[in-house]
């Protein structure tokens, strides 16, 4: 690599602690009342008293379900070497039935090196997934059935949920059963049978509270004082970073950030924007770096959309809501034209073009969904008579028309009245 | 580090995702962009692709000529530069989304030639629309499979992707000059307006003795609004189709017209026998305020809905009403201008694709009274 710039380090290192999850939720799990230590607790009894579990981890995208169970297995594995088989399913690729033997069938081949034959039947992956797991059963080994997108298995007979649950009951095994979900109400969607079999333990997931992202962002952002940084430099940064956290415009900032989004992924992404755009020369990070970062991440689609229109575009979005106004209940292309040509008329505007331009125009703001048919029936109509609707509302018209960078005063005057 | 490029389509809105992997060491035999790859058919054993063979394979380009091939994306390729960062270094999902020919495919391969790294590129059909994630990830395996057989992605990238990270998002918006965003702002549409200004512009030109300066400018601007509306006149159907339309086939778009304006079926008779007095009895009526405003909702609701739909054989029994001639060549001219549909009972029907102006600029050309056939409540 020859003499690295330490700024370029010391940035490769942040970023590279910004996408290992298990880096992040490390201090996270410190606690003991920490969902880490719950969930550490009941897999661990299963495997040491040889009983079967169920739970089902429960919070919003992002909030570091996965993150936290990855953790949790990787420290059972290395304290219970050769004890632990981890099967994982996801339910946006697996919630098919067949599909979800099939996969499980072949980990376990995967697992105890057997050879897995693709043209297994289902009852023959069922028979086999039974048999492993009275084997494993027997020789004390715990196998984890990790199902992402839990919800997605819920869906339908929940054979295999069904399955699964009734042979961890029936047969000598020790298995746990963790389901991951994002819809609170997971376990409400199972059916009877199935979650009589089911224990009803759920670990919430919450969003952070300002302590923990306090000492999250210091763990995240603070440079090691190894020998591989030059000791002045980790100095100086760990000293603007805590400058920059102890502002109050950046406590403001991650305020109006955690409004918007709350999980723990959002963070990471809003600091690892903010920190991909260090200055590389100075090698701190300063309060711009996060400005900017927050205001690309706080995007607003649909004011992009209309501050991206044409002028001709604009009048037309300005005549359909007048048409809304009017209380003109649907309208068309055609409504809108005599629209446009009243105003015109009416202002003597120097904008006014041709219908097959105006068509056009049309089109675009389809396409950039701005507008759409209001239904999808009624096909066999051409498009200019088909009826038509907005899709952003009067304020965000409004809103992206004054922030337009040409648009004729006449539109903001017309769209008032 | 490898990194994956995919575009995909959806109402022509174009969305290009880019993901990368960190485990170079298990790059095993992914193939490379096809028109990179050369095989040599003598040789039984081909060498298995390196790395290297997933650069753009071109020579590199500097920062300064990336950002003059596409002015106005300054702030957006730095970003890219930024996100993307240093060699071996992880980073995150990104989105790049904008309107359709807003440069994000070019931006984005010219953005790895100069940084000379290795990538994946692979494009989704935009006919095929995803409605849950499994589809997309499906859509992924069969667009990365014509690459080359062995493009196995191992299981967990599919995890990460899984994942619901959401995208680290770059936005590409319109850059167009002030005059021309007028009317649209897509560059490729306005390529024909350039075309042709461009040639304006450099009229003066000819004469030798003058120099480009503002006044060339002032020259054009009486051609812009000109050009602004020709903008879109290469793809629209012309009007000129009338004008050279026999006489009989110019009655033929009138009568279409009469049918498909609502004219209910019923009336057809006491409308076209030869007094015409029905339409008379009618005007004579006295227009209550309430009447006239069900006859604006009523104009309206007839707006709305356009013109009817109508059987061939109505509009030959009504032509034949008119005109003493029977003609039944003209059907083939009929069919040019008609929307035909099939419903249920298997009888063709059809509806006029011409506009209201139009037949009746064609009416007052043959010196017809389309008005008084036209039913009006």
């Amino acid at each position: 690599m020859g003499k690295e710039n330490p700024a370029e380090k010391a940035l490769n290192l942040i970023r590279g602690r910004l996408c290992d999850p298990t880096f992040v939720f490390r201090p996270l799990s410190g606690p003991p009342d920490s969902n880490y230590s719950k969930l550490k607790f009941i897999v661990s009894t299963s495997i040491t008293e040889g009983c079967n579990n169920s739970i089902l981890l429960l919070g919003p995208r992002g909030s570091g379900k996965a993150a936290v169970l990855d953790l949790v297995v990787g420290d059972l594995m290395e304290e219970y070497p050769d004890s632990v088989t981890l099967i994982r399913l996801n339910g946006l690729l697996h919630s098919e039935d067949n599909c979800a033997f099939k996969e499980i069938a072949r980990q376990l081949c995967m697992e105890h090196h057997l050879l897995f034959s693709k043209m297994a039947s289902f009852d023959e992956n069922s028979q086999f997934i039974i048999a492993m797991l009275r084997e494993c059963g027997l020789a004390h080994k715990t196998i984890i059935f990790v199902l992402d997108e839990f919800d997605m298995f819920a869906q339908g007979k929940q054979r295999l949920l069904y399955s699964l649950l009734d042979a961890m009951q029936s047969v000598t095994s020790q298995a746990v059963v963790v389901g991951i979900s994002s819809r609170l109400d997971a376990d409400q969607l199972l059916e009877k049978r199935v979650r009589s079999r089911f224990s009803h333990r759920k670990i919430l997931f919450l969003p952070p509270s300002r302590e923990e992202i306090d000492s999250l962002l210091e763990h995240l952002l603070s440079l090691p004082a190894d020998s591989s940084f030059p000791s002045g430099y980790v100095t100086q940064f760990n000293e603007k970073i805590k400058n920059i956290t102890s502002d109050t415009r950046f406590k403001d900032m991650l305020k109006t950030f955690l409004n918007a989004n709350s999980t723990v992924n959002s963070l990471l992404k809003f600091i690892f924007r903010a920190v991909s755009s260090m200055n590389l020369e100075s090698g701190l990070l300063s309060l711009e770096n996060f400005k900017t970062a927050l205001s690309s991440m706080l995007r607003q689609p649909k004011l992009e959309a209309v501050r991206d229109c044409s002028i001709l575009e604009l009048y037309l979005l300005v005549c359909m809501r007048r048409l809304e106004v009017k209380e003109q209940s649907s309208y068309n292309f055609i409504s809108v034209m005599k629209e446009y040509k009243t105003i015109h008329d009416s202002f003597q505007t120097s904008d006014f073009y041709a219908q097959n331009v105006c068509l056009r125009a049309f089109e675009h703001l389809r396409e950039r969904e701005v507008i759409c048919y209001a239904e999808n029936r009624g096909q066999s109509q051409a498009g200019e008579y088909r009826p038509m609707k907005l899709l952003i509302s009067a304020s965000e018209l409004h809103q992206g028309m004054r922030s337009h960078a040409c648009c004729p005063a006449i539109l903001l005057k017309l769209l008032d009245h | 580090m490898t990194c994956f490029i995919l575009t995909f389509g959806r109402f022509g809105r174009r969305y290009k995702t880019y993901m990368t992997k960190e485990e170079s060491s298990k790059v095993t035999r992914r193939s490379t962009r096809s028109s990179l790859t050369v095989t040599n058919p003598m040789n039984p054993n081909p060498p298995l692709p390196t790395v290297n063979d997933l650069t753009y394979g071109q020579e590199s380009i500097t920062l300064d000529a990336l950002l003059s091939n596409f002015p106005g994306r300054r702030s957006q390729i730095l970003d890219l530069i930024r996100l993307i960062g240093p060699l071996d270094s992880p980073t995150l999902p990104i989105i790049i989304y904008g309107d359709a020919s807003a440069g994000k495919t070019g931006v984005v391969l010219q953005v790895f030639r100069h940084l000379n790294r290795p990538f994946v590129y692979s494009t989704c059909p935009s006919s095929k629309r995803c409605d849950k994630p499994s589809d997309f990830v499906n859509l992924l395996k069969q667009a990365l499979r014509p690459m080359g057989k062995t493009v196995g992605l191992p299981p967990d990238v599919y995890y990460s992707n899984m994942g619901y990270t959401d995208p680290l998002p770059i936005y590409f918006p319109d850059v167009v000059l002030r005059p021309f965003c007028r009317v649209t702002r897509r560059v490729e549409e306005l390529s024909t307006t350039f075309s042709l200004l461009f040639r304006k512009y450099c009229e003066p030109l000819d004469d030798l003795g003058v120099s480009p300066n503002e006044d060339l400018k002032s020259h054009l601007k009486p051609h812009i609004a000109l050009c602004l509306n020709v903008v879109f006149r290469v793809s629209s159907h012309s009007h000129d189709v009338t004008p050279e339309a026999r006489g009989g086939g110019k009655l033929a778009i009138v009568l279409r017209r009469v049918k498909s304006w609502r004219n209910p079926a019923t009336l057809d008779a006491s409308m076209f026998d030869s007094t015409g007095g029905m339409d008379n009895r009618k005007r004579k009526r006295k227009a209550s305020e309430k009447s006239m405003e069900k006859k604006e909702i009523a104009e309206q609701e007839a707006a709305m809905k356009g013109p009817g739909s109508f059987p061939l054989e109505r509009l030959l029994a009504i032509f034949q009403c008119i005109a003493s001639i029977g003609d039944s060549s003209f059907n083939e001219e009929k069919k040019k201008l008609l929307s035909g549909s099939c419903p249920l009972e298997g009888s063709v029907r059809y509806r006029s694709m011409v506009s209201e102006d139009l037949s009746l600029q064609v009416a007052r050309s043959l010196s017809f009274p389309l008005s008084k056939y036209l039913y009006r409540r």
